[in-house]
């Protein structure tokens, strides 16, 4: 029991952690396109990066701390 | 909220406002992440009080670490696709972005010379203890549609005074 939790709670932070890098990827796509019009209109984009770094932190962070706590309770409750 | 910064372009035109639509906009889907986070943990405990019938017990603990993973992700899609800024107003049009990673990418424009008046709407008693609410592009259909519509404006009036503002001196 507790292989197959720890092999499924694997499969389900790999999983987490690779849509995580695609939902990154189409929003660095986003701000790139935001960011280069702020700049044509001649406004600034510094707001707009801080605050995408900030919470795609935080998902990084959440992510880990998730998974690692799926870890621990998987095993307090199979082993 | 705005981050109104003035400057000017080779194409001569301008940033006179951009800022981005007011928090409630999170508030649904927080609220629904909340809910199956929730039903997570419940799953979560639930798997733990059956922990002697350890089918069941790993059945319900995939479950609920699966809710609680669809409400994390849920969360930050939303976060992510709405943080940016989505409204630009410039001297020549106003620019209105709905954006929802993956699922759409919408860019909504209105020329300022096509626009006969503005209106701000707050209808409600979220909308004016919290000061947000519609803004609403008169261009002659005289029908509110999602097009000319901008939705959870923070301060609506001062946006549409800031509008009616630029109007009057591009056409004085």
């Amino acid at each position: 029991m507790l292989q197959t939790a720890l092999v499924v709670t694997a499969f389900l932070t790999l999983f987490s952690l690779g849509l995580q890098a695609f939902t990154f990827r189409e929003f660095r796509k986003l701000t790139r396109m935001r960011t280069d019009l702020l700049r044509h209109f001649g406004g600034s984009e510094r707001r707009v990066r801080f605050g995408g770094k900030l919470i795609s932190m935080l998902y990084l962070v959440a992510t880990i701390v998730l998974s690692a706590s799926a870890f621990f309770y998987s095993l307090l409750l199979f082993d | 909220m705005a981050a109104a910064s003035p400057g000017s372009d080779r194409h001569d035109e301008s940033i006179v406002y951009a800022a981005t639509t007011h928090w409630m906009k999170y508030m649904p889907k927080l609220l629904l992440s909340l809910l199956l986070g929730a039903s997570g943990i419940l799953l979560l405990a639930v798997a733990w009080f059956v922990k002697g019938i350890p089918a069941i017990s790993l059945l319900l603990f995939f479950a609920g670490f699966l809710f609680i993973l669809i409400a994390h992700h849920r969360l930050f899609h939303a976060l992510l696709s709405e943080e940016m800024l989505d409204i630009i107003v410039t001297n020549k049009r106003i620019l209105f972005f709905d954006d929802c990673l993956f699922f759409c990418d919408d860019e909504h424009e209105v020329p300022l010379h096509k626009v006969a008046a503005v209106e701000a709407r707050q209808r409600g008693i979220l909308q004016n203890i919290l000061n947000y609410g519609t803004i609403w592009f008169d261009t002659g259909g005289g029908v509110m549609d999602l097009k000319r519509t901008i939705p959870y404006v923070h301060q609506p009036d001062h946006v549409a005074g800031l509008i009616a503002d630029i109007l009057d001196a591009s056409r004085s």
